[in-house]
């Protein structure tokens, strides 16, 4: 980093304070925020420009977390300069048009005029998130600034706060949010191979002899797949239509220049390492083809203004997409041009479609209609824009096309027979947009009255047609831009020259331009023949597009998790069951796996001393299965104890007196807890848990669980009794030691000897239990 | 076998930080008794904060330590700085948030719009049940044989068994902490079983002689004792409750809706790490010899708790009881991080730093949820998504640290969910658990679903008017905190992890030196 005062660290500072400086003018004036906002944003646009008339890319580095290899690295490159361009320029004239349009928005929705300083804080972070993103050279960093985006539209899309808004900025977020975690998985996948976050690295170690292997492959397509989501590409195209039930400032800014192409810029900038894998540029040549197909055909039969832009968008970026899949000097420059002309255009329609509405009233196309006599500045303007997207010459668009074209002469003769296709539908459906406000009577009356336009609803419609105008009579610096850009997403060695100029001449991309044109007049005067073909194309979709997908998906995810919901459990024994059940399941599966047979179940021989163990074993079980049984609580307690009196007498005849001892203390003192417990119980409690109805739903299943639970632990405890014991019993030099420690009797020595500090702590324990007795007898209510 | 019994004087300085806490809560429990009515909540938050406060620095100063005392019985390592640091911060926190909880009691709206007290709670009480349920936890994070981690684990629940139940006059406050306490001792019975199947078979109560007792046998190969095998997988049970791990979790829901909201941030947390502390010292520890074994009981049990979790969060509409399947949800990711434990583990293993790591994000973002849920809850609203309604015009600040919350439990870049979520999925990958690492990205991306629903509540619906006072100082200081935490401790993270990575460098545990 040489110094601060350059143009990558400044632009980066200038974009990340520009929302909070509109913030805070809008604290003192809400009128405020627009003014600083959109300043900042035209500052940070001339900083682009001084950036890009470097030499050099500037570049700007920082230690982000040393010892994980992370740096913020920002580098203001040819790719970098012509998105930057785009989001701060086209930033800068869509807050001056919010300025004035999303007061009279909020005005319109009854809401307060303050909330105009939030919709600009939201804008600009946009636009600050696209120049970090635009920038960023490690993933991580690239990464973080493309969820940042993801953040802003979503509270963008939402702004309008009704359902369908809400409904939209969800779809738009978990779009591009899970697609987003691709490429995460991507980026995560590069490093693991390359142990580099640093693209540039990653790129320089891949090298030029493709890419090494599927892995590699299938982490860059992984990438590209977030990248194509939010360009809004097929099939992940299904939420920019939704989108647009944002105000119309942020359709034309995210829309049309920043958040769609965002996703291009991501194939732009992982292109060194797409285009060494024929598969995945074939992947990008049908997806473009495909977007490209599938929105213009849809675009033809929208209604709703900014539907049909919408759709045109998808369709638009199919052709970037497809642009880059048929690769070449001619199509990575034709890419990176065409952004920068249908960046300028679309932006120009979308606000063109928002003045339209304030204007008129209406969104629908056939509601609106011979406009251009009583708004031509508007009319004017926005013909330009019209006319750089579907490629007239003079216009900037007359070279995208070129380029398009040429490209495609390159790759072969289907790839001309579609980009005239496409050419065409885009020449149908922007006439139809344009004749359709501007020209037709509408076909249904209305109209009549039209709100007056202030200047900031027109004024950057202007410019951005002027600028269409301007481009298509000197390509030259625009041609520049897309040049650098396109050496850059080739990390071509040689600077990349592609040109652009007129020809009068029957060249095949001259011809190819007058095919689209003509077949597009032919489309546009032919409306009603294939009208209703298409409108059943478009239906198909609604019916089984990928739209239906995802809500069908929701839907089951939705369904499904009730489900589960019911199924969660409520009352104990069920809980209880859900316990054992599991862990039976478990020790099943484990005494298979520790393969029992091994050590066989040996049968011990039974002589006459067992007698009295075996009796008081016997009785153990009766009393635990007569528990099961007992209906009234105190029978319960009697019967327990009984459980555990039984046991005590197991264990004194098993040479442990001492064990008996404390369980019969123990025992003793849980049994007076227990019946004084119940005799401090309320009458009407224990009435009320007597008379309620047996579960015999539950019944035979909690013995079933029981009777496996007591199966199972019963083998594993045989076939362990079965083996031979691995220590020696402490019991033998319990007895050795006993004379050591003056005394005659071995339990008296174990209590008070040996363990006598464990004695000690029991009978801690007992008396303070007894205490807890004495204080239920002292309360008085145990008569 | 001779009684060679260590009866030395135990070190006395290895358990300063313990003996703080142990100390603080006997000296609440009189300051309760005896401090006037004037200055007794200020009293006793003071002594709370300053007790868990001066604990953490005495933990501090032990950093890097790694001896043992008590005959074995207690640790002092880089596991136990690292764990015991993580529940004070829990308890801190806890103490901060849950004060004008203590001093306003639970509000309920009436019938004619204002707000009354439905349930005080007896602040003394509650201090002394978060101080003896942190020591608990704390003993079990230093555990160093069978019975001290169970005394720890039993004493960090029963007091937390009780906290569960402080609404008392609100049936789910009750129902709920009934539950909880059947099934916990249920539960507590399945793990002292397990313990005991383990004494049986290794003959000691040590974790280290049990680790080397088992490196010594063959049992970590070809383990054919069914004995060994039993009580493995009676110890993953009651483990497995005590963490709210899937199919084990069923008392989650219910004691978290039901405890006060404090207590629900307190027990979503302290508990758990003590769970987590418990599945190290018990599994990494002791029975690191029979790793194979366990890391797959723990990967199956860690994909169906996030799978589960997550997709049952959705259908919720009770905030609290969706936290409580997200807090399920997140106990899977943690888990996964042990199942990405690799035999033998090298220095450069770094599946247990990942989870301790993520048990630190947890901490600091879910706590935030919690006291958020806190505020709105004490100003007399239920736990409703319909709560949130319209709280970024009301209360923009609370707001955006709740945002900021659900998009660090969702893992959003650069917030701490995120590293932590990144550090475990690189463990998974290092352990070759491609799968786990996967499902861990999956399942966050179905988590977006619930976690956005409530900021988009925030954001996009309108407020439906019901006045809301301001939260008190500390409460707003202690959102503060926990949301610049989470906004920031991710960017530095690289100390952090470096400090969970010195118990596996430091680990000399026995068993694995015979091993290798």
């Amino acid at each position: 980093m040489a110094s601060l005062f350059s143009p990558a660290p400044l632009l980066l500072l200038v974009a990340l304070l520009a929302p909070l400086a509109a913030f805070a003018g809008g604290r003192i004036r809400p009128g405020l925020a627009a003014p600083v906002g959109g300043g900042m944003a035209l500052v940070a646009f001339a900083i682009t420009i001084w950036g890009a008339a470097l030499s050099d890319p500037d570049r700007v580095s920082v230690t982000w977390a040393g010892s994980w290899d992370l740096r913020f690295t920002f580098v203001l490159d040819g790719l970098a300069v012509v998105f930057a361009l785009l989001a701060t320029g086209i930033g800068a004239l869509v807050t001056a048009y919010s300025a004035r349009y999303i007061p009279l928005h909020l005005h319109h929705e009854h809401r307060d005029e303050r909330d105009v300083v939030p919709f600009l804080f939201y804008l600009l972070l946009f636009m600050a998130a696209m120049v970090g993103l635009v920038m960023a050279q490690d993933t991580i960093a690239l990464f973080l600034f493309w969820d940042l985006t993801a953040v802003a539209s979503f509270f963008l899309i939402g702004y309008d706060r009704n359902a369908r808004s809400v409904q939209a900025a969800l779809t738009a977020i978990v779009i591009t949010g899970v697609t987003a975690i691709l490429i995460l998985i991507g980026v995560i996948m590069l490093h693991d191979r390359y142990g580099s976050w640093d693209l540039p690295t990653i790129i320089a170690a891949v090298g030029e002899d493709g890419l090494p292997g599927g892995t590699i492959t299938l982490a860059v397509a992984l990438i590209l797949a977030g990248g194509l989501a939010k360009s809004a590409q097929v099939p992940f195209h299904f939420w920019l239509p939704q989108a647009m039930a944002a105000p119309t400032p942020v359709s034309s800014y995210l829309h049309s220049a920043a958040m769609v192409a965002a996703g291009v810029f991501l194939v732009g900038r992982f292109y060194p390492l797409a285009e060494q894998s024929d598969l995945l540029l074939w992947a990008l040549r049908v997806v473009g083809l495909a977007s490209m197909v599938v929105g213009g055909l849809v675009a033809l039969t929208r209604r709703h203004l900014k539907q049909i832009l919408a759709w045109s968008t998808i369709s638009q970026y199919g052709y970037v997409v497809l642009l880059f899949g048929l690769g070449g000097d001619y199509g990575v420059a034709g890419a990176c041009f065409y952004v920068m002309a249908h960046g300028l255009a679309k932006c120009a329609l979308f606000l063109t479609a928002g003045s339209v509405i304030e204007a008129a009233g209406t969104s629908y196309l056939d509601e609106v209609g011979g406009l251009a006599r009583r708004l031509p500045l508007l009319a004017v303007a926005s013909l330009a824009a019209a006319a750089t997207i579907v490629a007239l010459p003079l216009t900037l668009g007359f070279f995208k096309d070129e380029l398009f074209f040429a490209a495609a002469v390159e790759t072969g003769p289907f790839w001309v027979a579609a980009s005239v296709g496409g050419a065409a539908l885009t020449f149908a459906y922007i006439g139809r947009f344009w004749l359709g406000i501007f020209i037709r009577h509408p076909e249904r009356g209305r109209t009549a009255q039209l709100h007056p336009l202030s200047g900031l609803l027109v004024w950057p419609i202007v410019v951005l047609g002027a600028l269409g105008v301007a481009g298509g009579l000197f390509p030259g610096p625009i041609t520049g831009l897309a040049n650098e850009a396109a050496t850059v997403a080739r990390n071509a060695t040689a600077a990349i020259d592609v040109e652009t100029a007129y020809h009068l001449d029957t060249r095949p991309e001259n011809l190819m331009a007058l095919a689209a044109w003509a077949i597009g007049i032919v489309l546009i005067v032919s409306e009603r023949l294939w009208q209703p073909a298409v409108r059943a194309f478009s239906r198909l979709g609604d019916i089984a597009g990928p739209e239906r997908i995802y809500d069908g998906t929701l839907d089951r995810l939705n369904h499904w998790s009730d489900f589960v919901r019911q199924f969660e459990v409520r009352d104990l024994r069920s809980r209880v069951a859900s316990i054992l059940a599991p862990a039976g399941v478990l020790v099943a599966i484990g005494l298979i796996a520790s393969d029992p047979t091994n050590n066989a179940f040996r049968v011990g021989s039974v002589s006459g001393g067992d007698l009295l163990p075996l009796l008081m074993m016997i009785a153990t079980v009766i009393a635990a299965l007569t528990s099961t049984l007992a209906r009234d609580h105190f029978a319960l307690a009697l019967v327990l104890s009984g459980v555990g009196f039984s046991l005590a007498c197991v264990y004194a005849f098993s040479d442990a007196p001492n064990v008996a001892l404390v369980a019969v203390l123990i025992e003793t003192v849980f049994t007076v807890l227990f019946i004084a417990t119940l005799v401090l119980l309320p009458r009407w409690v224990l009435r009320d848990v007597n008379q309620e109805p047996d579960d015999h739903d539950h019944n035979g299943r909690d013995a079933f669980i029981g009777v496996i639970a007591g199966l199972l632990a019963l083998l594993v405890v045989w076939s362990t009794l079965s083996q031979s014991s691995v220590f020696t019993s402490v019991g033998d030099e319990f007895v050795a030691q006993t004379p050591d420690a003056h005394g005659g009797n071995v339990v008296s020595v174990i209590l008070a000897d040996f363990r006598g500090l464990d004695t000690l702590g029991e009978i801690t324990v007992i008396g303070i239990a007894l205490l807890g007795i004495a204080g239920l007898l002292y309360r008085g209510r145990l008569r | 076998m001779g009684l060679d019994l260590d009866l030395t004087a135990p070190d006395l300085t290895l358990a300063w930080p313990q003996l703080i806490v142990f100390v603080m809560t006997v000296v609440l429990l009189f300051a309760d008794a005896f401090v006037p009515k004037a200055q007794h909540f200020a009293t006793l938050t003071g002594i709370s904060l300053v007790g868990y406060i001066g604990a953490a620095f005495a933990l501090v100063t032990q950093s890097g330590q790694n001896a043992a005392t008590f005959d074995g019985a207690f640790r002092a390592d880089g596991l136990t700085v690292f764990l015991s640091l993580i529940i004070l911060v829990a308890a801190v926190a806890t103490v901060v948030i849950s004060a004008s909880y203590l001093q306003n009691g639970e509000q309920q709206l009436g019938s004619d719009g204002r707000l009354r007290i439905a349930n005080s709670v007896p602040a003394g009480e509650f201090y002394v049940l978060i101080g003896f349920s942190v020591f608990g936890a704390m003993l079990v994070a230093a555990a160093g044989n069978l019975i001290v981690l169970y005394i720890g684990i039993e004493l960090s629940a029963l007091a937390t068994y009780v906290l569960t139940a402080f609404a008392k006059r609100r049936l789910t406050s009750v129902e709920g902490a009934m539950k909880y306490f059947l099934l916990g001792l249920f539960a507590s019975a399945i793990l002292l079983y397990g313990m005991t199947w383990i004494y049986g078979v290794t003959g000691s109560m040590d974790l280290d002689r049990i680790a080397a007792h088992l490196a010594g046998t063959d049992a970590g190969d070809g383990f054919t004792d069914p004995a060994l095998l039993l009580g493995l997988l009676l110890l993953v049970v009651g483990i497995g409750f005590k963490m709210a791990a899937v199919p084990f979790h069923f008392w989650t829901p219910d004691a978290y809706d039901g405890a006060p909201t404090p207590v629900t941030a307190f027990m979503s947390v302290v508990p758990k790490a003590a769970a987590f502390a418990a599945a190290i010292r018990l599994f990494v520890q002791a029975l690191e010899p029979l790793s194979d074994q366990w890391t797959t009981l723990w990967a199956v049990l860690a994909l169906v708790t996030m799978v589960f979790g997550n997709v049952v969060a959705i259908a919720q509409r009770n905030v609290k009881r969706m936290l409580a399947y997200s807090s399920i949800a997140h106990t899977g990711y943690i888990m996964v991080g042990l199942a990405a434990y690799t035999s033998g583990g090298t220095i450069d293993d770094p599946s247990i730093s990942s989870l301790l790591f993520y048990i630190l994000a947890y901490t600091f973002m879910n706590i935030g949820a919690f006291a958020v849920i806190t505020y709105l809850q004490q100003r007399g609203v239920g736990m409703m998504l319909e709560d949130f309604n319209g709280l970024a015009s009301t209360r923009p600040l609370i707001a955006v640290a709740m945002t900021l919350f659900m998009a660090s439990l969702m893992g959003v870049p650069p917030l701490l969910g995120f590293y932590a979520k990144y550090y475990v999925i690189v463990a998974a990958i290092d352990a070759d658990l491609l799968w786990l690492a996967v499902t861990i990205v999956v399942a966050s991306a179905v988590s977006a679903f619930f976690y956005l629903r409530i900021v988009a509540v925030m954001y996009f619906n309108q407020p439906d008017g019901r006045p809301l006072a301001l939260p008190t100082r500390l409460l707003s200081g202690g959102i503060g905190v926990l949301a610049v935490a989470t906004l920031l401790l991710g960017l530095f993270s690289s100390p952090i992890i470096d400090l969970a990575d010195q118990w596996s460098g430091a680990l000399t545990v026995l068993g694995r030196t015979a091993g290798q």
